[in-house]
């Protein structure tokens, strides 16, 4: 096992450092680790909405892709692989504290999509200036339904389809609880709730 | 009429996904947004919460890494347990390697009263202390 020595090993690809990591190298391991660590992280907190459980859940996550180094294929997406496992995880979490709650057909229609006001240039200015951790904050702030949602979509980065099969409800379900969740989180942004 | 429209176009905007909100929306609702500015201001908002959404990453907590790489690692602890296991059990193997060198030695190595007891012939054995005494006064005599 010989030590890299082509450059800066935090310039390489993931499949690079992938292939790296699967020679032996743990310097290799680390950059992915601490390249993707957030992101994990910021998934799992979305999810769950505690910093103990997300912190558990980005330790097992790259304990788990560490022991699966050598089943790993360096041209399939590292970060999908890991986000996935993350993600799926905090659910089964999630999953595990209570029974799911289940809303009405018409829930989508209690809250409405804000036809009164017309949305100024402050408020977006507002929306866009607002940190990482107060946006997250709103979002753990989200019921149950509409954080996994937007999670999956706006961190994991998962088309409405892939939701839908992850979380083996209807496309429309998965809309509907899109568009409540980005409701509800644009009124929190810009402070009117 | 033109509310509800609106209202069908802003759940539309609502519920699309990230990459129609980036796109400006397709179709009708596109056509709607372009005529309707106060729906073209809800789905500026909602690109704005798509976008913020997108870099909303936290740094994660700093002792994550070192509490992976300890898991990684086994501890000193159970490193030090598994040595003395290692140590117990070669010392297990070394006494029972004694015994059986010891037992096979004294077979092909036998001592003499040993033998002499085995095969029951008194004249193989040394004599015994008071024959020993005994035989210089029988000596004398003769």
């Amino acid at each position: 096992m010989s030590e890299y020595s082509g450059g800066a090993i935090s310039e390489l690809s993931d499949g690079e450092l992938l292939g790296l990591a699967q020679s032996g190298q743990r310097a290799a391991f680390e950059v992915l680790f601490h390249r993707h660590q957030d992101r994990v992280y910021s998934i799992a907190l979305g999810i769950l909405g505690d910093a103990n459980e997300a912190r558990d859940v980005v330790q097992e996550t790259f304990l788990r892709a560490y022991k699966r180094l050598g089943s790993l294929n360096q041209d399939k997406g590292l970060l999908a692989y890991i986000c996935r496992t993350a993600s799926n995880a905090a659910i089964d979490i999630l999953r595990s504290r209570r029974p799911a709650r289940t809303v009405s057909l018409d829930a989508r229609f209690e809250l409405g999509f804000d036809t009164a006001d017309p949305q100024s240039t402050p408020d977006i200015q507002v929306i866009r200036d607002s940190q990482a951790d107060v946006v997250l904050d709103a979002v753990v702030s989200l019921p149950e339904e509409q954080r996994l949602v937007i999670v999956l979509h706006h961190l994991e980065g998962l088309q409405l389809d892939e939701i839908s099969s992850r979380l083996k409800i209807p496309v429309g379900t998965v809309k509907s609880r899109l568009g409540r969740g980005r409701e509800m989180l644009r009124r929190k942004l810009v402070g009117r709730v | 009429m033109q509310t509800l429209d609106c209202a069908r176009v802003r759940q539309m905007i609502a519920e699309a996904s990230s990459q129609q909100l980036a796109a400006g929306m397709p179709g009708l609702a596109k056509d709607h947004i372009a005529d309707c500015a106060q729906c073209a201001a809800y789905l500026k908002s909602l690109q704005a919460i798509s976008d913020t959404l997108g870099k909303s990453i936290v740094p994660a907590p700093p002792e994550v890494y070192p509490n992976v790489v300890s898991a990684l690692n086994p501890s000193p602890s159970i490193f030090t347990r598994r040595l003395i296991v290692l140590l117990c059990v070669l010392v297990a193997i070394m006494a029972a390697a004694a015994y059986v060198w010891h037992y096979y030695y004294k077979i092909n190595n036998p001592e003499p009263d040993t033998m002499a007891n085995k095969a029951g012939c008194s004249l193989l054995s040394k004599p015994t202390q008071t024959q020993s005494k005994a035989s210089p006064s029988n000596r004398s005599r003769s």
